[in-house]
């Protein structure tokens, strides 16, 4: 059966003209096949081709290589701007160096020597005492007065 | 059995030994609680005027005037003592008007912030805490036209 197919393929072919010693029939059969290639070729251009990754790395690789802003851009711009609007540049920057002066002077200041008391107790026979101190103000000493009943000058 | 029982010795000897550390860690800090302190004792006669200051007490000028304002205009010095006193050490200075003005250091207090003092000047007695190089002043006994201030100040003596 199978070989009975060949056979009558092989037939159909013949008559057909393809693989005919016929010379003439054979320049149809080429010139039918070129034109098929043709119109193959027009309605799916290179379907089958590999995209052209090279070119799309070539792109990549343009763009990696594109030249960094310069580190003296921000200089220049400043220096342009301290030409055109002086003030945009000199308030906030005097604005810093008196913050820095104030922060220095606030750290190195003195400080204030405490005088801090607390009078836990006291015992008197006779007189009034009053303690006088501010606690708010620990720098001032505490002073402990003590005033007799009817105090007489002595020496 | 022995690995175990080397290893229970070993425990109980690291413990003997942190025990130990720590007791000894404990009781120099203890010896040490309460450091010599320097008492000063300045006596100052103030009256409303003339206006005057003492040399001695010209440092002391900013205080006295910021604590007892416009009451007195003449600061004349009576005497200035000072005095390294331990725990429980006494700081005796004689009044002009013959009595006694005395100082007890108590100690530091438990916040290690503050120093103990006990004050006796006539028949007042008095206990205050006062920072370290802090000053007090003890007002109110009258005298020659004008009133006795007696200014403590106590500081500890780094040894």
């Amino acid at each position: 059966m199978w070989f009975r197919g060949i056979r009558r393929r092989k037939a159909m072919l013949e008559a057909d003209g393809v693989g005919t010693p016929d010379p003439a029939r054979a320049g149809d059969v080429r010139m039918f096949r070129d034109l098929s290639r043709l119109v193959r070729d027009a309605a799916v251009p290179d379907a089958t081709a590999v995209p052209p990754f090279d070119e799309c790395w070539a792109g990549v690789e343009r763009r990696l290589r594109e030249p960094e802003p310069e580190a003296g851009t921000a200089l220049r711009g400043l220096r342009g701007l301290l030409e055109r609007r002086p003030v945009l540049v000199l308030a906030p920057v005097g604005a810093m160096v008196l913050a820095a002066v104030i922060g220095v002077l606030w750290w190195t200041r003195p400080a204030l020597p405490s005088n801090q008391c607390f009078v836990d107790s006291y015992d008197v026979e006779s007189g009034t005492v009053l303690i006088d101190q501010d606690p708010d103000r620990p720098e001032r000493p505490t002073v402990i007065w003590h005033e007799a009943d009817s105090q007489e000058e002595e020496g | 059995m022995d690995a175990r029982r080397l290893g229970s010795c070993g425990r109980a000897a690291v413990l003997v030994f942190l025990v130990v550390a720590g007791a000894l860690s404990i009781a120099p800090r203890r010896a040490s609680a309460d450091p010599l302190v320097r008492v000063r004792v300045i006596v100052i006669h103030a009256k409303k005027s003339p206006p005057f200051l003492h040399e001695q007490v010209k440092p002391l000028w900013e205080t006295l005037r910021k604590t007892f304002g416009d009451r007195f205009a003449s600061y004349d010095l009576v005497s200035s003592t000072e005095r390294e006193v331990a725990r429980g050490g006494r700081v005796e200075v004689p009044m002009p008007d013959g009595g006694t003005f005395a100082v007890v250091y108590r100690g530091v207090a438990q916040d290690d912030r503050f120093l103990k003092l006990s004050i006796e000047h006539g028949t007042l007695k008095s206990r205050v805490r006062i920072r370290d190089g802090g000053l007090f002043f003890q007002a109110g006994k009258r005298w020659q036209g004008g009133v006795l201030i007696v200014g403590v100040r106590a500081s500890t003596v780094s040894r």
